[in-house]
């Protein structure tokens, strides 16, 4: 059933430039995914093969059974959530959403569109010209003109990213609703670890155009296989396992003990984030980072400390890097 | 406010000084000419103008060359800009430099380049006579024809040049998100980037057509006496028959049709735009 969306072997380039190499992936009707990476990593590349704006290198793009390799953007039946919105800014919203509805020349286009912005509480807006909405509304316009299309599958890409943090987390469960209520298969695109997070089903981390690990959003926050996940999903100290294994192991900041061990380092940072201190040591083993509570002992710029990481509160990793 | 406004009027002051006493005072001194008669001031000087079958074919000769040199460049011009910036940053400034090069090249000596193709024993018409498709030479120089490919070399950079700005301006992946909402390419161009570029192409438009109508050398060189048009017959008039008056009421028509041009463009831009 994992088949809905299917990628297979796809190599990406731009020019000469491999972008992303041999990726495979397979995702089920109306789940959510994030592709999640550090910019460059090839996870817009990726999204912009499956809507066809990229002629893949290599390797076959399916779409709910139909090989959709070599069909043009205008024929494969997804919508894309740009992150510039790439509103058309000749038309008010009433026309940007009744776009493709046109173009198809569907019946019932007024009910449609007014549908549209009803999922996005936009009804108020339909005669306003697109210049004069705020980031987030824009979005709303963007997102309503792809879901009226009844796209196969949805793209956003970085679709939070020009948000203030608290549009940014109000649009989180808009979107999240938006997802429930149409059952539409979303392919989201984020560099936001907290992001992909909240949203996903799955998570999708991908690193230099592969995919790093594939899990649910607990499976990559507990379990990172390797150095490069367990830095992204917060674990601050990486180092390697005993021996030449290449394995490691990952502390998250809180997992670190001040004040006995058998570590020595030097603070040296020391900032007050309301719930909780986070200090920074200098140390032969490398910069510690270490979160404690409040209320506990305090350390001071310069001073010498001792420190612990205890093996039992470590992830291991299969791969140190 | 006051102190701002009033060194702001001193800072424009001596080009307004300029402009008014050296351009404008005397292109209207000029135009008047053409509205004073011996029974004091009428337009009977433009009556009599357009009574002559002649002077009537070369107005019409002009507009017609002048619209078809702006139609043309703006097909031609369309899919250059799209190439153009199509084109990753560096080989884009690359080729915007080869479109602008040709406005840094004296137009006299690229109409001159014209007469060596296009003549008798030219490049064009051995080619044509070398492959067997005429027998004898065509004539090419000294009619409509030569003279609206010199005019379209000459001002298609124009057109170029501000269609690649226009596109510049659309908005990053309009294109892009109208081609998956369905949109074939020739949606994309009529729904997405004429409406986008219209004030890119009123300009071009403007330029070029203005530039089309008033350009000497081109239909000097290439049209001759054969193939006059509203500038050299200007010429003509005050070299030949030293006839100001006639020279002024060209002259006028001349300003009335590239304003007019400007409105008419303007017009149609903004007409597809009401919906």
């Amino acid at each position: 059933m994992f088949d809905y969306v299917s990628l297979q072997n796809l190599t990406l380039a731009y020019g000469k430039t491999i972008v992303v190499g041999g990726l495979n992936l397979d995702i089920a009707k109306g789940e959510l995914i994030t592709l999640l990476g550090p910019s460059g990593c090839g996870k817009t590349t990726t999204m912009r093969a499956i809507a066809g704006l990229l002629r893949p290198k290599s390797g076959t793009i399916h779409l709910d059974g139909t090989n959709v390799t070599r069909v043009p953007p205008s024929k494969r039946e997804v919508g894309l959530v740009f992150q510039s919105y790439a509103l058309f800014p000749h038309l008010n919203v009433f026309e940007n959403v009744a776009f493709g509805l046109r173009l198809r020349q569907e019946r019932g286009l007024d009910h449609k569109v007014m549908e549209g912005l009803d999922t996005v509480g936009l009804t108020d807006f339909a005669d306003r010209a697109t210049n004069d909405l705020s980031g987030g509304q824009q979005q709303r316009v963007s997102l309503a003109r792809s879901l009226v299309m009844k796209p196969k599958v949805l793209l956003l890409d970085e679709p939070l990213s020009n948000l203030d943090a608290r549009l940014r987390l109000e649009m989180r469960s808009e979107l999240q609703r938006v997802q429930k209520d149409t059952g539409v298969t979303m392919i989201f695109v984020t560099h936001d670890q907290s992001e992909a997070l909240a949203l996903a089903d799955r998570i999708v981390l991908m690193r230099d155009g592969e995919i790093e690990q594939i899990g649910s959003p607990e499976e990559l926050y507990n379990a990172p296989v390797s150095g490069f996940a367990a830095d992204f999903m917060g674990f601050e100290t990486i180092l390697p396992d005993d021996g030449n294994s290449g394995k490691g192991l990952a502390w998250r900041p809180g997992a670190v003990q001040i004040g006995a061990g058998p570590h020595h380092g030097k603070v040296r940072g020391a900032s007050f984030a309301g719930e909780r201190w986070e200090y920074v040591l200098s140390s032969p083993l490398g910069d510690i980072k270490a979160n404690l509570p409040i209320g506990g002992p305090r350390y001071e710029i310069g001073q010498t400390v001792d420190f612990d990481l205890p093996r039992d509160a470590a992830v291991s990793l299969e791969r140190v890097t | 406010m006051f102190e701002n406004r009033a060194i702001g009027l001193a800072l424009v002051l001596p080009a307004a000084t300029f402009a008014a006493a050296l351009f404008l005072l005397p292109v209207g001194i000029l135009l008047s000419e053409a509205f004073r008669t011996d029974a004091g001031w009428s337009v009977w000087s433009y009556v009599e103008f357009f009574q002559s079958p002649r002077n009537q074919t070369v107005f019409l000769r002009t507009l017609k060359l002048g619209a078809l040199v702006a139609i043309v460049s703006a097909f031609v011009g369309y899919a250059a800009a799209f190439a153009i910036v199509s084109l990753p940053p560096t080989s884009r400034g690359r080729m915007f430099g080869l479109v602008a090069l040709p406005l840094m090249i004296s137009p006299v000596a690229r109409t001159y380049a014209w007469l060596v193709i296009l003549g008798r024993t030219g490049f064009v018409n051995r080619f044509l006579v070398d492959t067997g498709l005429i027998e004898t030479p065509i004539r090419i120089l000294f009619t409509e024809t030569a003279v609206f490919i010199g005019l379209l070399q000459l001002f298609l950079p124009l057109m170029v040049i501000s269609l690649v700005s226009a596109m510049e301006n659309m908005p990053r992946d309009a294109i892009a998100a109208a081609r998956i909402l369905g949109a074939n390419w020739f949606q994309v161009l009529w729904r997405v980037i004429l409406p986008l570029t219209r004030e890119g192409l009123v300009i071009g438009g403007t330029l070029v057509f203005t530039g089309a109508m008033t350009a000497y050398i081109t239909p000097a060189i290439l049209g001759g006496s054969k193939v006059l048009m509203l500038e050299t017959l200007l010429y003509q008039r005050v070299t030949v028959a030293n006839d100001f008056v006639a020279a002024s009421v060209i002259a006028m028509i001349l300003i009335v049709m590239a304003f007019s041009a400007n409105l008419l463009l303007k017009q149609i831009a903004t007409a597809r735009n009401q919906r």
